[in-house]
């Protein structure tokens, strides 16, 4: 008996499954427990639970809607507009800093010295200081740049600049938008259709196609046409002075100019280097056999350097727009609204279901992290070398 | 070898998640007051950084109204104002902390709203404090009342009622509103100072003070109009109805023994010499208050001698000879005109 249970014990699969079932054992058994407590403890505080309370009034103002948005509007809809407001930071933030970030590793890598030093502070600089203290920095430091408000700058009487934001005129669409937006579409198709089609001929007959330019110039002429044929249906709404301050028009309010600078700046420092690992992953002989089939400097880094770096460049890259994605949470620090400002601050205040609104937090970052990474990990095997894994 | 190591990290885990259930499960506590007691020490959850209520003084140790209050419970209950833990929190930290029973108490100023009270698992004491949502403009302006701000543009903190009182009030006047909201009272103020809103505001008495910090409070003046009803408490978590009495009477003593003159200098004479028979009930000398309260004869002497009466810990921290030199209108005793008056002591 005793040696039969030694000889499954000492059986290599029969043990996994022993530890494995005593391991699922323990975890359910300890979530099982937290489930318990939470909705104990629920019941004793008499905490009402559910996610009734999103169609209620929220009652507070978001100064950045892109859709329509007022104090009767339901907590709901707050969220989704403070969402769009994450989403919007998120996306500017990951396109300025990886521009920013792509100059950076150049200037690293350049062969003159005071760029390669410049970039070098900047880097240091910028990826060890704190983010908090950047974003209050960058906050506090434009608003004492910016002229107050009966000292607006303006731009012929069109654009103005005060602390209160940027005020340029917004377009009002009038009768037939819809005809002028088609229109537009239909010329991209064109326009698209016109540059592949001259691309695939020069390059079975080695010849530039001739005719691409009469696409080309449908493309620019059909939304003109429309417009005009319309009557230019459009008018714009200019910022005008009131009481206070400009009213109409569309405002950049300098709480997303100060977010957008802070995380481009500190994200940059970091993309810059993980691009400048990438370029210099690629051996050297990469670089002189391309020089040496006669390629242009920009064509060595566009053709040969650049697509190759990539494989190295996106993994990490990925791990970059994930924190910057999640580092625009700490926007309620300076009033710009994003979707910890309307849930960590206001909703979670009024209501005090937190239970609900953490769940909504977590699984809103969540989502949208796993989708970026998602997009990247497929950019990534898009785009890795065939024959290996 | 190393798939052993591997199984050990697994059940490490395991086990630590375990562990961590059973911690998390006590936090349901049978009796409030046997815990602190137990304990030693009272954790009260306070707001800091608003002056006269809970700022850091000269030496960095947090002085106010809201720190009082706080003593005054830990010394009814402990029998010493010091026995206190203050932990820092930001306003929903400090929801979440009370319903976990990380805290006892929280004496932060709050105000006292339907949606605050019922079924989020807290519960209020009493108004401490009637205090009402005010405003400060530039003096450069040339505003001398809300009603000419519409479309004005306001920095306000998240989290209060502040942001909600003055949507429905511009709505109810058919005014633009618009709003700049921060996370921290303190960025709010200093987005004003640099010009970025045309109005500050917060409830009345924290105005005052705030002023006092921009770069040249002349410059800066406080509206006649007051939107709102802010009825002030500390709280306390739902269903522990014993340890919310013991809160809500040394609150009532500390505003009783000011109605009967009793200070912290003369306590001790009007414990001993007193013949006054609401003094000798409150005082412990009669009566079997404390007994029902299963605190000590003393709770209500330990309190006042600790901190106070109400009137001495408002001119302590938020009255005339204070930055704040709060009127105290509402917060007078009910027989000078004011609403503070403590329910019997029979």
């Amino acid at each position: 008996m005793m040696s039969t249970l030694s000889r499954l014990w000492g059986h290599s699969t029969t043990r996994s499954l022993i530890y494995q079932s005593a391991i699922v054992l323990l975890v359910s058994a300890a979530v099982l427990t937290l489930i318990q407590t939470a909705t104990n403890n629920l019941q004793r505080l008499g905490i009402r639970t559910g996610f009734e309370f999103l169609s209620d009034e929220a009652g507070f103002v978001i100064n950045q809607a892109l859709f329509p948005y007022g104090p009767t509007s339901s907590y709901g809809m707050a969220i989704l507009v403070c969402l769009v407001n994450t989403l919007i930071l998120s996306l500017l933030g990951i396109l300025t800093s990886t521009t920013l970030g792509f100059f950076v590793a150049i200037a690293r890598l350049s062969r003159n010295w005071l760029l390669r030093a410049l970039a070098s502070a900047y880097v240091e600089l910028f990826r060890n200081v704190p983010l908090l203290l950047q974003l209050f920095f960058w906050y506090f430091a434009t608003l004492r740049l910016l002229p107050g408000k009966r000292e607006s700058l303006s731009l012929f009487d069109l654009i103005y600049l005060n602390i209160e934001g940027l005020f340029v005129p917004a377009p009002v669409f009038g009768q037939g938008a819809a005809l002028i937006a088609g229109s537009i579409l239909v010329s991209t198709v064109i326009a698209g259709v016109t540059l592949k089609f001259a691309r695939q001929h020069r390059e079975s007959t080695g010849k530039p196609f001739q005719h691409a330019r009469y696409g080309y110039a449908a493309a620019v002429l059909l939304p003109i046409a429309t417009l005009a044929a319309l009557d230019f249906p459009i008018s714009w709404d200019v910022p005008v002075f009131k009481r206070f301050n400009f009213e109409g028009g569309f405002a950049l309010q300098p709480e997303f100019v100060a977010m957008l600078l802070a995380i481009t700046l500190y994200n940059a420092a970091f993309i810059g280097e993980i691009i400048r690992a990438g370029i210099m992953s690629v051996h050297k002989g990469q670089r002189e056999a391309a020089r040496s089939i006669g390629l242009t400097a920009r064509e060595v880094y566009t053709v040969v350097i650049i697509p190759q770096a990539m494989r190295l460049i996106v993994p990490p890259l990925t791990n970059q727009y994930l924190n910057l994605t999640k580092a625009t949470a700490l926007a309620a620090a300076i009033g710009y609204p994003d979707l910890f400002w309307a849930v960590g601050g206001s909703i979670q205040a009024q209501t005090g279901q937190i239970l609900e609104l953490q769940a909504i937090t977590l699984s809103t970052y969540l989502a949208i992290s796993l989708l970026i990474a998602l997009l990247l990990n497929w950019y990534n095997r898009a785009t890795r070398l065939r024959g290996r894994s | 070898m190393k798939r052993t190591a591997r199984y050990h990290r697994i059940i490490g885990i395991a086990a630590s998640t375990l562990f961590a259930a059973v911690t998390f499960s006590q936090n349901a506590v049978a009796d409030r007051l046997e815990e602190v007691q137990k304990a030693g020490i009272l954790h009260c959850a306070v707001v800091p950084g608003v002056p006269g209520y809970a700022f850091p003084d000269a030496s960095g140790k947090l002085v106010g109204f809201d720190i009082e209050l706080c003593r005054a419970v830990a010394a009814a209950v402990l029998g010493d104002a010091d026995k206190v833990k203050t932990t820092k929190m930001n306003l929903p930290t400090s929801f979440g902390a009370l319903q976990a029973g990380e805290v006892d108490i929280i004496t932060h100023r709050f105000t006292w709203t339907f949606s605050r009270d019922v079924g989020t698992g807290m519960n209020y004491t009493r108004v401490m404090v009637w205090d009402g949502q005010g405003f400060l403009v530039r003096k450069s302006l040339g505003v001398k009342s809300l009603t000419e701000l519409g479309g004005a543009t306001f920095c306000l903190a998240s989290g209060s009622t502040t942001e909600a009182n003055a949507a429905d009030y511009f709505r109810t006047h058919n005014m633009d509103f618009k709003s700049v909201t921060f996370s921290d009272m303190k960025a709010a103020a200093q987005a004003y100072n640099a010009g970025r809103c045309d109005v500050y505001s917060t409830d009345k008495f924290g105005l005052g003070a705030r002023r006092l910090t921009f770069d040249d409070p002349s410059e800066h003046v406080i509206l006649p109009e007051v939107i709102s009803k802010e009825p002030i408490s500390p709280m306390v978590a739902h269903g522990e109805d014993h340890w919310r009495d013991i809160a809500f009477w040394v609150f009532n003593a500390l505003i009783a023994a000011e109605e009967h003159g009793i200070t912290q200098a003369n306590v001790d004479q009007m414990r001993s010499s007193s013949n006054n028979p609401e003094i000798q009930r409150i005082l412990g000398v009669t009566g079997k208050f404390a007994a029902k309260l299963k605190l000590s004869d003393s709770w209500a002497y330990d309190a006042i001698k600790g901190v106070g009466n109400y009137g001495e810990i408002w001119d302590r921290h938020l009255g005339p000879n204070t930055k704040i030199g709060a009127d105290r209108g509402l917060n007078n005793l009910w027989t000078n005109g004011g609403l503070m008056m403590s329910p019997p002591f029979r």
